[in-house]
C-alpha cells in the first residue's frame, strides 16, 4: 500500500541554516505522527516546508507516491489546520468547508453534511462563523481541510487556543475522523499528553545550536 | 469626546457660515450638470487609484526589503503636496503631450490619492493573518484565486473605505480640476467658487455647498465608514514578511510606485535648477530671503518653521480626536453619528472651513486670531477624517475576544479595552497622525484665510510667489516646493519608524 | 463591554486638550482690549497679492502708536465675499483690494463706512472723484492687457497683434490664452474690456476668438506660468492676458545677471483698467485707526513703494516711478472701463452668456 505522505532525507532550515534533518518517514492512511519539541526548534517550519510554503534545504516530499517537492502549495493535496481556526469571515460554515471542493467545481452539499455530522456539528451549514465557539470553529477548520480529500493534513498546535477540558475530547474526535478519512496527519504539539492521545508515532525534535 | 471637538471646530463655524449665506431650495440646472460631470470624473479617478494602489499597498506594507520604508513614505508625498504644486509639476512633466482635460485630471487624482489606498488598505492588509492565505492555498487555490476569493473579501471594508475617500477627494477637487482640466472636469467646488467669489451669489453658493455635502455623506456611508458590519478577520500586529521567491517582483512594484511618485517631483526639481541662463543654483540661494533684499514675501525659512509647528499641533490633535472617533465607530448607535460628523469635513472645502472658522472665531466674542491657533484648528479638522479612515477599518477587524479574555481575568473595562485594541490603536494612530501632519504641511485653502500675513505657511508662500511673473518667482517657488516635499518625506519616515519600533 | 465608560480616559484627554487649546487661545489674543479704552491694534484685510515693505509698516506704527496687523484672505474675489458675509461685524477694520468690478456689490451690501481722506486731493485727477459715493479711496490702478512674447514672434518672423480685432484674425490662430472670467479677476477684466469695446456684439467677438482657437486657463498662474511661452514652463502660447506691468516684473524677477530689456511687451489696445480701493469696514472696532491706514496707503512713501511691491501704478499724482517702470511698463492712453453700476447689473448675464458661447 502506498504511503499517503512520505518524506525522504528532508532537511529543513532557512538561509543556509539547518534546523532539523535529514528526516525520513512514511505515513500510512489514517496514521498520525506527533511532532514534539521545545518552542522555536523548528516544528512549524517543518510543517511550512511540507506544505510547500518554504522550500526545503534538501530532500523530497511525496504525497500518494507523487513527488511534490517542487510543486506549488495548491497542487500538493496537503491540508493545514492552525492554532487559530482562521475561518474565512465572509463565508458561512458550509461555504467554508466547501471552499476546496468549489474551487474544483465539485458538488459539495453531501460531503459537507457528512463531515459536519462526523464532527458533531450536524445542520450548521448556514451558521455565520463569528457565532461559533472556539471548539466548534476548530472543528469546522478541520472539516474544511478534509473536505477536498487531501492525502495528508498538517495540524499546527490546533488545540492550544482551547480550554483544557475541551482539548481531550476534541483530540479524540479529530483522531477518529482522521482515521475514518484514511488521511495521514502530522500533529505538532508541545503537549505530550495530547500527543499520546492522538498519535501512533512520535517524532521528537531536540533543540539545535 | 470627539463630539466636543467637532462641535467647537466644525459645527459652529459651518453653521455660522451657512446661516449668513442663507441657502435656497432652488438648484440651478447648470449645477446638476456639474454634479454629473464630477461624479463621472471621481469614479474614474477612484477606479484608477484603487487598481494601482492595491499592489502597491501589498508590496510596501507586507514585505521586508531594502528601501521599503522609503517607498512607503514616498507614496504619501503626492497626497500632501499643495494642489497648485501638483498641477504645475504634472504640467512640467507632461508638457503639451497630454492635453488638458479629463484624462490628465484623472491621472493627477490617482497620483495624489495613491497614498490613501496604500495607507488605509495597507494598514489592514499588513495585519491580516498569513494563515488565511496558507489555508486557501492548501485547499487548492492558486495565488490569484486566493487573492480574489479570500484576500479581497477580507479587505473589502478597507478597500471600500479608501475608495470612498478617494472618490470624495476627487469629487471635491478644486485646484487640480481647474488647473489641469477643461470644461468637462468642472466640480461643484469650482461652482461654489464661481458663485461666491465672482457673482457674490451667496444663497446659490450655500445651496451648492450643501448639495456637495449631501453627496459626500452618502458616498462615505456607502463606503462603510459608518457601518460596523463587515467581515471580521483575525488581525495580528503587522509583521514584515521575507520576500517570497522569486524575489524581484515585489521590490519592482515598489520601485514602480516610487517612480510614479517621483517623476513629477523631479520635474519640479529640474525647474528649480533652471533659468534662462541654463543650470543654476540661484533660486536655491534665494530661499533665505526672496527678492534679494526687498524682502516682501517673507523669508521662506520662517515659513517652514511656521508650517512645521502647525503640522505638529495638527498631528497631536487630529491623532487624538481621530483615534477617539475611530473607536466611537465600534460603538453602535451614537457612535455612528460621531463618525459621520467626523468624516464630514471631507465634503466641505477647506476654503469654506477656513472662512467659516474665521467668521466664527475671528471676531468677538470668540476672538482667537491672536493665538495662531486658527490654522491648526482648521488643519486638524481636515485631518481628522483621514485618521478615522485609517484607524477604523483596522480597529473594526480586530478581535474583540481578547477584551473578553482580559475581562474574564479580572481587568476593568477600560483595561480590557486596551488589551484588545491597544496594540492596533497605537500602530495605527501613529501612522494616521503622520498623515495628518503631512496634510497640514501642504494645506492651502483654509490656511490662506486664517494665517496671519506676517507668518505664512509654505504653501501660501508658494502661491504668492507663483502669482507674480518672472523666472525668479517660478524658480524659487519650485525650490520651495521641493523643500516641502523633502520635509514631508522625512516627517512621514520619522513617524513611520516611530510607529514600527513600538 | 460598557463602551461609554471605556472611552473615559480618551474622552478626558480630548477635553483637556481642547480646553487647553481654547484657554491658550483666549490668553494669547490681542484683541481683548477692544472693549476698554483706546484700541491699539488696527487690522487691514487685504488679498494675497498685497505686499508693502516692512520699513514702511514700522514707520506707520511708530507714527500712530498702533500695531498694524495685515490679514489676507485669498484672492480679491474671495476676500470681498468674506467681507460681504461679515458685513456689519467685520473681522478687520479696513479693507484694501476691492476693485472696480466688485465695488458695486460690496458697497450695496453695506460693507463700508464712508471716509474721505484729507489727502485725497493729491490723487490723480482721473481717479480722485472715483470714490463710490464717498465710501472708498482709490489706492492703485493697473491695466489688464494682452502680453506678447516678442522673442517668439521675432523667431517666427510674425508681426505681433496690435488690436483686439487682430486677436480674432487667422494669422494669430491658436496663439492666445485667456483666463476664465468666472474664476479669475484678470480674465474677468478682459471680458469686460470686450464688452466695453464691442457693446452688444461682444458675444460675436468671442465666438470668433473661439473659432480662432483661444485657450482658456483657469487662473492667471495657470495662464502665465503654465501656458505662456515666456512663462516658467514649456508653454505653447505667445499671447496671454496679463498686466501692463508684467514686463518690468519679468526683469525684476529674472535670473542674475538681469536682462537689460524684457522679452515681452504689451498690446496697448483693448486694455481694461482695474482700480483698487480701500475703505473703512462698517462696524470696525477701530475706525479711527482704519482711517489712518487709508491715509497711509495713499501717502507719498507708500505710493512710491507700490510699483515694485505689487506691480501696479500708484493712484497718487506726482509719484516718481522706478526706472524699470518708466522704461518698460506700457502706458495705456485709452483704457477701457465700464461704469461699476453697469458691471454690477450685467455681470451675471455676461458670465452666463460667455459660458454659453465658449461651451463651458
Amino acid at each position: 500500500m502506498t504511503a499517503r505522505l512520505a518524506v525522504r532525507d528532508l532537511v529543513i532550515g532557512h538561509a543556509g541554516e539547518r534546523y532539523a534533518g535529514p528526516l525520513t518517514f512514511e505515513l500510512e492512511p489514517g496514521e498520525v505522527l506527533a511532532v514534539v519539541g521545545p518552542s522555536g526548534v523548528g516544528k512549524s517550519t517543518l510543517l511550512s516546508t511540507i506544505l510547500g510554503w518554504v522550500p526545503p534545504l534538501d530532500g523530497h516530499v511525496l504525497v500518494d507516491g507523487i513527488d511534490v517537492t517542487t510543486a506549488p502549495v495548491h497542487r500538493r493535496g496537503i491540508g493545514i489546520v492552525f492554532q487559530e481556526p482562521l475561518l474565512f469571515p465572509h463565508l458561512n460554515v458550509g461555504r467554508n468547508i466547501a471552499y476546496g471542493l468549489r474551487l474544483r467545481g465539485e458538488p459539495d452539499a453531501d460531503r459537507v453534511a457528512e463531515l459536519l455530522s462526523w464532527l458533531d456539528l450536524a445542520g450548521m451549514e448556514q451558521r455565520r462563523v463569528d457565532t461559533l465557539s472556539g471548539g466548534q470553529a476548530q472543528r469546522v477548520a478541520l472539516a474544511r481541510a478534509l473536505a477536498p480529500r487531501p492525502g495528508a493534513v498538517l495540524l499546527d498546535e490546533p488545540f492550544s487556543a482551547l480550554d483544557a477540558d475541551l482539548r481531550e475530547r476534541l483530540a479524540r474526535d479529530v483522531a477518529d475522523t482522521l482515521r475514518r478519512e484514511r488521511v495521514a496527519a502530522i500533529h505538532v504539539t508541545h503537549d505530550l499528553a495530547e500527543a499520546r492521545v492522538m498519535a501512533d508515532r512520535v517524532l521528537t525534535i531536540a533543540a539545535h545550536e | 469626546m470627539p463630539a466636543a471637538f467637532l462641535v467647537v471646530c466644525l459645527a459652529f463655524p459651518l453653521a455660522t457660515l451657512i446661516m449668513r449665506m442663507g441657502p435656497s431650495l432652488h438648484v440651478a440646472a447648470g449645477t446638476m450638470q456639474v454634479l454629473g460631470l464630477s461624479t463621472l470624473q471621481a469614479t474614474a479617478s477612484t477606479v484608477l487609484a484603487v487598481v494601482v494602489g492595491l499592489p502597491l499597498a501589498s508590496a510596501v506594507t507586507r514585505y521586508r526589503f531594502r528601501g521599503r520604508a522609503l517607498a512607503q513614505a514616498l507614496l504619501t508625498v503626492p497626497f500632501v503636496m499643495p494642489t497648485v504644486v501638483v498641477a504645475l509639476a504634472f504640467r512640467a512633466m507632461v508638457g503639451s503631450s497630454v492635453p488638458r482635460g479629463l484624462v490628465l485630471v484623472i491621472l493627477a487624482h490617482a497620483f495624489v490619492n495613491l497614498a490613501v489606498v496604500v495607507r488605509v488598505v495597507g494598514s489592514t492588509w499588513s495585519q491580516m493573518d498569513d494563515g488565511y492565505e496558507k489555508v486557501a492555498r492548501s485547499l487548492g487555490a492558486s495565488r490569484l484565486r486566493t487573492f480574489v476569493t479570500v484576500t479581497l473579501p477580507v479587505l473589502r471594508g478597507s478597500i471600500l473605505a479608501s475608495a470612498a475617500i478617494v472618490f470624495t477627494f476627487s469629487f471635491t477637487s478644486l485646484g487640480i480640476a481647474l488647473l489641469l482640466g477643461d470644461s468637462s472636469t468642472r466640480t461643484l467646488e469650482s461652482q461654489i467658487l464661481r458663485q461666491a467669489g465672482t457673482l457674490l451669489d451667496f444663497p446659490g453658493a450655500a445651496t451648492t455647498a450643501l448639495l456637495q455635502l449631501m453627496v459626500v455623506v452618502a458616498v462615505l456611508a456607502a463606503g462603510g465608514l459608518l457601518s460596523v458590519r463587515s467581515p471580521r478577520g483575525r488581525l495580528r500586529p503587522p509583521v514584515l514578511r521575507p520576500l517570497p521567491s522569486p524575489r524581484w517582483p515585489i521590490p519592482l512594484v515598489a520601485l514602480a510606485g516610487a517612480v510614479i511618485v517621483l517623476a513629477p517631483v523631479i520635474a519640479l526639481l529640474v525647474a528649480s535648477l533652471h533659468s534662462a541662463h541654463g543650470w543654476t543654483l540661484e533660486w536655491w540661494q534665494h530661499l533665505g530671503s526672496v527678492d534679494a533684499g526687498t524682502d516682501r514675501i517673507g523669508s521662506p525659512v520662517s515659513a517652514l518653521a511656521t508650517s512645521l509647528s502647525y503640522a505638529l499641533i495638527t498631528a497631536v490633535v487630529a491623532g487624538l480626536v481621530g483615534g477617539c472617533a475611530a473607536v466611537a465607530v465600534l460603538v453602535r448607535g451614537r457612535g455612528r453619528v460621531v463618525a459621520l460628523v467626523a468624516m464630514a469635513p471631507l465634503g466641505i472645502s477647506a476654503a469654506t472651513l477656513g472662512l467659516g472658522t474665521l467668521l466664527a472665531y475671528g471676531r468677538p466674542p470668540f476672538d482667537l486670531r491672536g493665538s495662531g491657533l486658527l490654522v491648526p484648528m482648521a488643519h486638524a479638522l481636515v485631518a481628522v477624517p483621514l485618521v478615522v479612515a485609517v484607524a477604523a477599518p483596522a480597529l473594526r477587524a480586530a478581535d474583540p475576544r481578547r477584551a473578553l479574555v482580559a475581562a474574564s481575568l479580572g481587568a476593568a473595562p477600560s483595561r480590557a479595552f486596551w488589551a484588545a485594541y491597544g496594540p492596533v490603536l497605537k500602530v495605527v494612530s501613529l501612522g494616521a497622525a503622520g498623515l495628518a501632519a503631512a496634510v497640514s504641511l501642504g494645506e492651502f485653502g483654509a490656511a490662506s484665510f486664517l494665517a496671519r500675513s506676517g507668518t505664512p505657511t509654505v504653501p501660501i508662500q508658494i502661491a504668492r510667489l507663483l502669482s507674480r511673473p518672472g523666472e525668479q518667482s517660478y524658480g524659487v517657488a519650485a525650490a520651495l516646493a521641493v523643500v516641502l516635499v523633502a520635509l514631508t518625506l522625512s516627517l512621514t519616515l520619522a513617524i513611520d519608524r516611530a510607529g514600527r519600533s513600538r | 463591554m460598557k463602551p461609554s465608560r471605556l472611552l473615559h480616559p480618551a474622552a478626558v484627554a480630548t477635553v483637556i486638550a481642547a480646553a487647553s487649546l481654547l484657554l491658550a487661545g483666549c490668553g494669547g489674543s490681542t484683541s481683548s482690549d477692544v472693549v476698554t479704552s483706546k484700541p491699539t491694534v488696527v487690522r487691514l484685510l487685504a488679498h494675497e497679492s498685497f505686499t508693502v515693505s516692512d520699513t514702511l509698516k514700522t514707520q506707520f506704527e511708530k507714527a500712530t502708536a498702533l500695531t498694524l496687523e495685515v490679514v489676507t484672505a485669498g484672492d480679491a474675489g474671495t476676500m470681498v465675499a468674506g467681507a460681504v458675509l461679515a458685513a456689519g461685524a467685520p473681522t478687520a477694520d479696513v479693507l484694501f483690494g476691492v476693485d472696480n468690478t466688485l465695488v458695486e456689490r460690496a458697497t450695496k451690501a453695506g460693507v463700508f463706512w464712508p471716509y474721505r481722506s484729507p489727502d485725497a486731493s493729491a490723487l490723480l485727477p482721473t481717479l480722485s472723484s472715483d470714490t463710490a459715493g464717498g465710501l472708498l479711496t482709490p489706492v492703485d490702478y493697473g491695466d489688464v492687457c494682452v502680453n506678447i512674447d516678442d522673442a517668439w514672434f521675432k523667431q517666427k518672423g510674425l508681426a505681433a497683434p496690435t488690436t483686439l480685432e487682430d486677436l480674432a484674425s487667422p494669422q494669430y490662430k491658436n496663439l492666445l490664452v485667456v483666463e476664465d472670467p468666472g474664476v479669475s479677476s484678470t480674465g474677468l477684466a478682459f471680458l469686460l474690456a470686450t464688452v466695453a469695446r464691442y457693446g452688444t456684439d461682444w458675444q460675436d467677438y468671442w465666438s470668433r476668438l473661439k473659432d480662432n482657437g483661444v485657450a482658456v486657463a483657469s487662473t492667471w498662474t495657470d495662464a502665465y506660468e503654465g501656458t505662456f511661452t515666456a512663462g516658467g514652463q514649456n508653454g505653447d502660447r505667445p499671447l496671454v492676458v496679463s498686466y501692463a506691468t508684467s514686463p518690468p516684473a519679468e526683469i525684476v524677477y529674472a535670473a542674475d545677471p538681469k536682462p537689460t530689456k524684457p522679452s515681452t511687451s504689451v498690446m496697448t489696445d483693448g486694455c481694461y483698467r482695474q482700480v483698487e480701493y480701500a475703505g473703512v469696514l462698517a462696524g470696525a472696532a477701530n475706525p479711527s485707526g482704519a482711517q489712518k491706514v487709508i491715509d497711509w496707503l495713499i501717502s507719498a512713501p507708500v505710493q512710491a513703494d507700490i510699483p515694485l511691491s505689487m506691480f501696479v501704478f500708484p493712484a497718487r499724482s506726482g509719484v516718481a516711478l522706478p526706472e524699470v517702470f518708466t522704461k518698460f511698463a506700457a502706458t495705456v492712453e485709452d483704457p477701457l472701463m465700464l461704469d461699476p453700476a453697469a458691471v454690477a447689473a450685467g455681470l451675471d448675464g455676461w458670465l452666463a452668456d460667455w459660458g454659453t458661447v465658449m461651451g463651458r
